[in-house]
């Protein structure tokens, strides 16, 4: 007979506080050990007495230590961090919006609003006035448009259900898509081609002080937001009616939550570029670790989105010699053989009726 | 808690759902719906539960129009147990339990000793006691149905909605539930496909059919030979057994 106090101590005091701080100590080792590996691999003490000398007021910022660590090796390490986290958020938040579990962050129509946007910029030149980074604004611009857009079509003719934004994210999705294939085809541009395709698969080599100066704080935001309406999710998944019986209407919450998590992964994108596959499946795999009430799920998923893109971006760096793995590869590389391991292991049936 | 609906009808494309519905329903009374599928049962309560909102009329709680209540403090009053799918996510027994206590909670607000207190005795309640653990995805048809059951009870209101509570549970639990909702001495308001349930259990009967209430009443002046008929189209018998002094309906065909 199981005592039903020691589960209320247990679930919700002890493990959750033991994993967490095991993920924040691993996540903080890791973010140590990558500053120490790359092209060059420099020694934790070198590294140490850098910090202690920047701490200590010495000068030090024009040694190349300094370039590689502060100025190359530390911005990449916390945007990758940052994204992970992130996207692994946006991905639990999008399979509740549209209760399914194949969502992920770029489902509704924003990873091909954000291709249409890059294509765009790239072979037409559009949004050059945007300066350095215009391929990125465009497709930050293309995702939002998007986004919207789903919003719009999937409230006409009533009000919006998670089924209708769903399908009017894959109408969007074919019709962004056409877009994009029309101007490849016909700007018959090899160069273009090719860069179009880099960007598609993500790089963290655009990390930059300035830029993470933006994403950071509005990532850490809209994490800490999701995490406070971890109860509004739960009920999500129960369903519109069944959510109004306990006393909350999903539809408003759901467009707030559309929209900030499409702004999150616009400005992902602006950075990085797209990087498939993290928000589908660190859901999943921290459901199985964890189970799927989301006061849980939020943070946990998070950190372990920023260990998993973390490491990921690691291996990008140093796998192979002379050049570096686009991470979207990587990601993909690494994470369906983690989740056919996960899913074979584990009695994990989605949930649903098995 | 008393519960008026004072003339209600639903449209929708034009087509009428239900009609000028009245009823008038006392503290504490158990209310039965009865009628062939289709007859709009369901659309009657769902305007109450306020999934849908009616086209006409008004629904008052102890007077109340609802239209006042805001959506949070309707599910302070009223809890509804309705057959539902756990779609594609797994949750623990006692999260499911849990969300009962949402309508008293503020956003941030965690579950306190108190909601795990009430969850607990909702659970013990529908003889789910050592369930808290177990994932839906593992319980039968009748546990999931018990589970939804201890989520309403959890919710602690003066009235309970239900549509087709025991549909999925074997005649023990059938019966056993609906003593435990009977002893729960709340408002209850139920859509019953269960003839003689619906005679054992309601203090009075609403008889729907094409979105009108044709009859009501006590359960002995509805049940009828001839009205089983002209409603449902079947042949019956009904007995008043002479032990419980309940109605009893033997069908014999169509």
């Amino acid at each position: 007979m199981e005592n039903y106090k020691d589960i209320y101590q247990l679930k919700y005091n002890t493990p959750l506080f033991i994993i967490m701080l095991i993920l924040i100590v691993a996540l903080v080792l890791s973010m140590f050990i990558a500053l120490t590996l790359g092209t060059t691999d420099i020694s934790t003490k070198k590294i140490l007495q850098l910090f202690s000398d920047i701490l200590k007021g010495k000068e030090s910022s024009n040694t190349p230590l300094y370039d590689v660590i502060i100025l190359l090796r530390m911005p990449r390490i916390i945007l990758a961090v940052c994204i992970g986290m992130g996207l692994s958020v946006c991905g639990v938040v999008m399979q509740a919006i549209v209760r399914n579990p194949l969502a992920d962050p770029y489902i509704l129509g924003i990873s091909s609003g954000a291709s249409l946007g890059a294509t765009a910029a790239i072979l037409l030149g559009i949004g050059l006035s945007f300066g350095e980074n215009y391929v990125g604004f465009s497709a930050f611009l293309g995702a939002m448009i998007v986004a919207f857009l789903v919003l719009l079509i999937g409230n006409l003719g009533g009000s919006s259900s998670s089924v209708k934004l769903l399908l009017a994210g894959m109408a969007l999705n074919a019709v962004c898509s056409a877009f994009s294939n029309f101007i490849v085809y016909f700007a018959g541009n090899m160069e273009g081609m090719q860069s179009i395709a880099f960007w598609m698969l993500g790089s963290l080599a655009g990390a930059e002080w300035s830029n993470l100066a933006i994403i950071v704080p509005i990532t850490l935001l809209i994490i800490f937001f999701f995490y406070t309406q971890a109860r509004i999710f739960n009920l999500m998944l129960l369903g519109d009616e069944i959510a109004i019986t306990l006393g909350r209407d999903m539809r408003s919450y759901r467009h707030i939550y559309l929209l900030l998590s499409s702004l999150l992964v616009g400005f992902f994108v602006f950075v990085a570029g797209m990087i498939g596959f993290i928000g589908l499946i660190i859901p999943h795999i921290t459901r199985m670790l964890i189970g799927t009430d989301h006061k849980q799920l939020i943070p946990i998923s998070a950190i372990v989105g920023g260990i998993f893109l973390l490491w990921a971006d690691i291996l990008c760096r140093s796998l192979l010699p002379s050049t570096e793995l686009p991470i979207g590869i990587l990601t993909s590389l690494i994470g369906a053989p983690c989740f056919v391991y996960l899913l074979a292991k584990k009695t994990y049936g989605f949930g649903g009726d098995n | 808690m008393r519960v008026e609906l004072a003339n209600i009808s639903y449209k929708i494309n034009k087509k009428s759902l239900i009609e000028n519905i009245c009823m008038n329903i006392n503290p504490k009374e158990f209310v039965g719906l009865i009628g062939p599928n289709g007859s709009g049962k369901s659309t009657i309560l769902k305007c109450i539960y306020r999934v849908l909102k009616p086209s006409n009329g008004a629904i008052f709680f102890d007077g109340q129009n609802i239209t006042e209540l805001s959506i949070k403090e309707s599910a302070l009053k009223v809890a509804v147990v309705v057959q539902h799918n756990f779609t594609s996510f797994d949750f623990d027994v006692l999260d499911v339990v849990l969300m009962g206590r949402s309508p008293y909670k503020r956003l941030m607000e965690a579950d306190n000793k108190n909601d795990y207190d009430i969850a607990h005795q909702a659970l013990v309640i529908v003889g789910l006691e050592g369930f808290s653990k177990r994932k839906i995805s593992t319980l039968s048809g009748g546990e999931r149905q018990r589970v939804i059951i201890a989520r309403a009870l959890a919710q602690k209101t003066p009235c309970l909605i239900l549509d087709e509570p025991i549909n999925h549970l074997d005649i023990k639990f059938q019966l056993q539930t609906m003593d435990m909702i009977k002893k729960m001495n709340v408002t209850v308001i139920a859509a019953i496909h269960d003839l003689n349930i619906a005679a054992t259990y309601c203090d009075n009967i609403y008889a729907i059919n094409n979105g009108r209430i044709v009859a009501q009443g006590k359960p002995a002046q509805i049940f009828t030979t001839e009205f089983i008929h002209d409603i449902f189209g079947v042949q019956a018998k009904v007995e008043t057994c002479s032990e419980t002094g309940f109605v009893n309906i033997l069908y014999r065909n169509v």
